[in-house]
This record gives C-alpha cells, structure tokens and sequence, in this order.
C-alpha cells in the first residue's frame, strides 16, 4: 500500500465499516464494501478522501441494493447482534430488541436522511456530508434535523413491537 | 435583531457548525426568544437521542487479537526486491472456518530472536529465500519492506511503509484493526522456524553458485519456472513447478539462488490439483470483477483487507499488505471448482499460515 493509501485506509477503515455496518446490518458485506471501496482509492486516489470514501461506498451499497435482496441476511444479524453495554430508558427490553427497533426506524427514513444520520454518526462535519451526499451545505443542517426527528419518531412508534424477525 | 431561527440553523446550533463570527447574532436572539430557546432545547434533545440510538449499533467485535509490537529491524535496501520468500501451497481440500472466534495471538519477535530477519538470512546465503514467488519488486506502487517485522499492532504495517528507517512509530490508530493484527500477528511470531541458511539441496547451492556470484537474489534473477516467469513483472506463482513436481526441488532447478529449503518446509503440498495455471502478466482488477471471473465467488481471507486484486491469466490473486511483504492468495477454477493457494513471504510462520487458511473463505 502506498503511503497516502496506507495513511487513508488507518485512519478510515473502521469509521467506514462501522457506518456500513449500520447501513446495512451486515458485517461481513460492509467488509467487503469497504475493501472495494479502498480498493478504488488505490486505483485514483481521491483529493478529498473522507467523503470520497464514503461516497464511494453508499453508492456501492446502492448498487448492490438494487441487485440483490439481502433481506435474509439481515433477519439473521438482527438476532446475532450481541450488544456489549446497556444504556437508555428501556430497561427492560432486551437489548437486541432495542438494536432491531433502531434499525426498523432507520429503515423507515428516506436514504438520503438515513445516510446524514450515519455519517454524522462517524463524526462528519456538515461540509463533509455536504460533498459526501453531493448537498449544498445549507441544506445539511435541515436534513438532520428532519432525519434526527424522524429517527426518533419511529422508534418510540416501535414501542411494543419487539419482532426481531420482521 | 435576528428574526427567528430555521430548522437548520438550530440544528447548526446544535452540532457546533456556526462559525464563532456569526454567532454573536444569533446569541442575542436567543437571549431575547424564549421560543427559539424551546426549539433549540428540543432540537439538542432529539439529537441526542438519535445518537444514542445509532450508537447502540456497534460493530461486533473483530475475532482477531491485537498481538503485541515487536521490535524495529533494520530492513535491507536490496531486500526490497526480494518479495517472497516461499511458496505456501495450501489444498482447496483443506478446507476453511467461518470465523476463528479465539482470534490469534502471535508470540513476540523475541521468540524467534534466534532467527534473523530474512535479510539477515539471505545476505550470506546462496540459498536465498525465494519469493517463491513474487518476483518482482512488489509493483511500484507498494513499498514493501519485506523483512520489516510488525511494529505494534495498531500502526501495523501502515505506519512502516512510511517509516522507512524502522524507527516504528506508532500511531494510534482506531482502524484498521483486522489487517494490523493480522500483520502482527504473522510478523511478530518471528521468522520461518524452517528459516535456516543452509540449503539442504545440493542441487541448490550449485544452482546459486552458478548463477550468481552476489547470493542476494534479486528479483530479476529470480526465475521460478521458466520463461514465462521471466517477465518478472508478474509475478508467476511458483508453486506452477513446485505442485507439478510435488514440491520445492522443482523451483530450485528454475530458480536461481533460491532457498527452496525454505520452501520446502513451508509447502504444505498439494497432490495435485492446488496449483494454478501458469501466469501471464498480471492485470489488476476490482473485487467484482475477480468474482465475476470465478463464477460469482471470490475468496478472500477474513479479517485482511486487500490491497489489490489481479487477474494472472485464468486465476485470480488477491493481494494482502503484510509487514513483511504480501500475502496472496491465488484462486482458480478447475472442473468447477474453486481451488486456491496462499503465498507469503519470507519469514512467514507456518502456523500463522495455519490460522489464515482458516479464515478463507467466500
């Protein structure tokens, strides 16, 4: 790996896997995304990397989302998700109930907002969800706010679904 | 006076993007509208708790281990051209797991003290370790340092590229996590066990001394099995002659100055069957389009991420960034069949490569 390559990838790596990992609830395919992801930055390395990257890699998971249903791969993760520490007011939800809800309520955002949601989750100032999304700046701040609300709109309206297999 | 705040600039607010000359303004709104407050207030409330409930979304955990840092050498300059030191051929029987969920932990460089590093090994002797494979000065744009052993896991081998003097700086890096360790832990087990100067072939020491009075292989000397390998632009797998023969005696007779010794220890030979198709020049591909060549299944080893993927005629290799050089694993289709081969370089423990055929998998 060449340096610049090399500086991208350990400082990218996991941020990227982990907001593909949320996208799309698989790990192993956010592996693989994110390994094609840099495998392409090795190819023309980008100016600005950290939207590139995760530019790159939403567009992947598009693409392959309109090639294949991974549904079933993604019934099967929500019940294999082991959550490591417990926080919130549900105590007395089980804490793979409460990871499935979240994703049922991310689910259930336009893929625009789910995708700000997830970026600002890797910590993307505004700017960088701007190029990332291909946005205007301003229009950062509103769909936030929009996706923020929405996010936990849905998951209180779960309330009492606790279907893991849905 | 600041008429009243929008969606977006409350959420601005809210995740600090304001740049401090605008905020005066906005400041003093606020101090004045009780209802912008409100707003304002909700605004950090329902953020906070959308963070909160992306972040119950963690990843799971990586099943390799961080092995702990080994010490800096001092790479040779003409190690640079020697890739690999031998040829791991590993039988598609053999088969894989899933996931290794006790991770690897790989004893310390100290272990392997006793073993210099493979430069060390091949500066003074004829039988050199032989990139079985990878002739080739690993194409320009990796450096690789092939006998740097992993300083500290985090960086891994990342931070070497750049650190060329092996001073080993360490970054603390969140990422990367699975290549790194995995680099730890091929690096830092140490060297070969089998690495030993001594060729154990005659044949060998003839062929070295023939060949080159200068016992450091270079690359372009390195011919693993004949003409096509020649062009050592791409690398040829070695195990082409090796398999075909049963072993490393094949490449010893093509190759000069190899330490098919090494070789020899390291193949896990295949009866047949696991061996490429000889190699043409290589041809970098990405990942979709390796898999689409292999029939829709391309695999690779978990926990590594690839730093290239080429096509070499009708197989297909998947390069992995190790310390010490790079991993391949070469894959093909015979009869239907997905066979492969992993290939490392010098001073790649076998048991490592044990635990690495384990995680191959589609």
């Amino acid at each position: 790996m060449t340096g610049p390559i090399a500086d991208l990838f350990a400082e990218y790596h996991e941020s990227l896997v982990r907001m593909l990992y949320r996208r799309t609830g698989d790990r192993d395919r956010a592996e693989e995304i994110a390994q094609e992801t840099f495998a392409r930055a090795v190819a023309a390395p980008p100016r600005n990397p950290r939207p590139w990257l995760f530019a790159v890699a939403l567009n992947l998971v598009r693409e392959e989302g309109r090639r294949a249903v991974r549904q079933d791969r993604r019934l099967v993760l929500y019940k294999a998700e082991q959550p490591e520490s417990f926080e919130g007011p549900d105590e007395t939800m089980d804490r793979g109930d409460r990871i499935a809800r979240v994703r049922s309520a991310l689910d259930l955002l336009t893929e625009r907002d789910r995708e700000a949601l997830l970026l600002k989750a890797e910590g993307f100032n505004y700017e960088d969800i701007a190029a990332t999304l291909g946005l205007a700046r301003g229009a950062v701040g509103t769909t936030l706010s929009r996706a923020r609300r929405r996010l936990v709109e849905a998951y209180r309206a779960g309330e009492g679904q606790h279907d893991v297999a849905s | 006076m600041t008429s009243h705040l929008d969606e977006g600039r409350i959420q601005e607010l809210v995740d600090g993007e304001i740049p401090s000359s605008e905020l005066l303004p906005i400041q003093a709104h606020l101090a004045v509208c009780a209802e912008c407050r409100a707003r304002l207030d909700e605004a950090r409330a329902i953020a906070g708790e959308a963070d909160r409930l992306i972040e119950t979304i963690e990843l799971p955990e990586s099943p390799v281990r961080v092995a702990p840092r080994a010490p800096a050498a001092r790479p040779r300059a003409w190690m640079r051209n020697l890739a690999w030191a031998a040829t791991l051929v590993v039988a598609a029987g053999l088969g894989y797991v899933a996931r290794n969920p006790s991770g690897v932990t790989a004893p310390t460089k100290d272990t392997a003290a006793g073993v210099p590093t493979a430069a060390t090994d091949l500066a003074p002797s004829p039988a050199e370790t032989v990139a079985a494979v990878q002739p080739q000065a690993a194409p320009p744009t990796s450096s690789r340092r092939p006998a740097e052993p992993l300083r500290g896991a985090s960086p891994g081998r990342l931070a070497q590229e750049r650190d060329k003097d092996g001073a080993g700086a360490s970054r603390p890096v969140p990422g990367v996590a699975s290549t790194e360790r995995e680099e730890a832990k091929v690096a830092s087990s140490g060297r070969l066990q089998s690495l030993s100067p001594t060729p154990n072939s005659d044949t060998l020491q003839k062929k070295a001394a023939q060949n080159q009075p200068d016992p450091k292989l270079r690359l372009d000397e390195v011919v693993v099995t004949g003409a096509n390998e020649a062009k050592a632009v791409a690398p040829a797998p070695p195990p082409t002659a090796a398999a075909r023969r049963g072993g490393v005696r094949s490449r010893s007779r093509d190759s000069s100055g190899t330490n098919l010794n090494r070789v020899d220890e390291l193949v896990a030979d295949v009866a047949s069957g696991a061996r490429p198709p000889s190699t043409p020049p290589a041809v970098e591909l990405t990942l979709t389009a390796a898999r689409a060549r292999l029939g829709g299944i391309l695999r690779q080893i978990e926990g590594l991420a690839p730093l290239r993927v080429d096509a070499l005629g009708d197989s297909i290799r998947v390069v992995y960034p190790l310390a010490s050089g790079e991993l391949h694993l070469v894959e093909w289709l015979r009869n239907g069949e997905l066979l492969y081969r992993l290939r490392a370089p010098a001073g790649f423990p076998s048991d490592s490569l044990d635990r690495l055929r384990a995680r191959v998998h589609d």
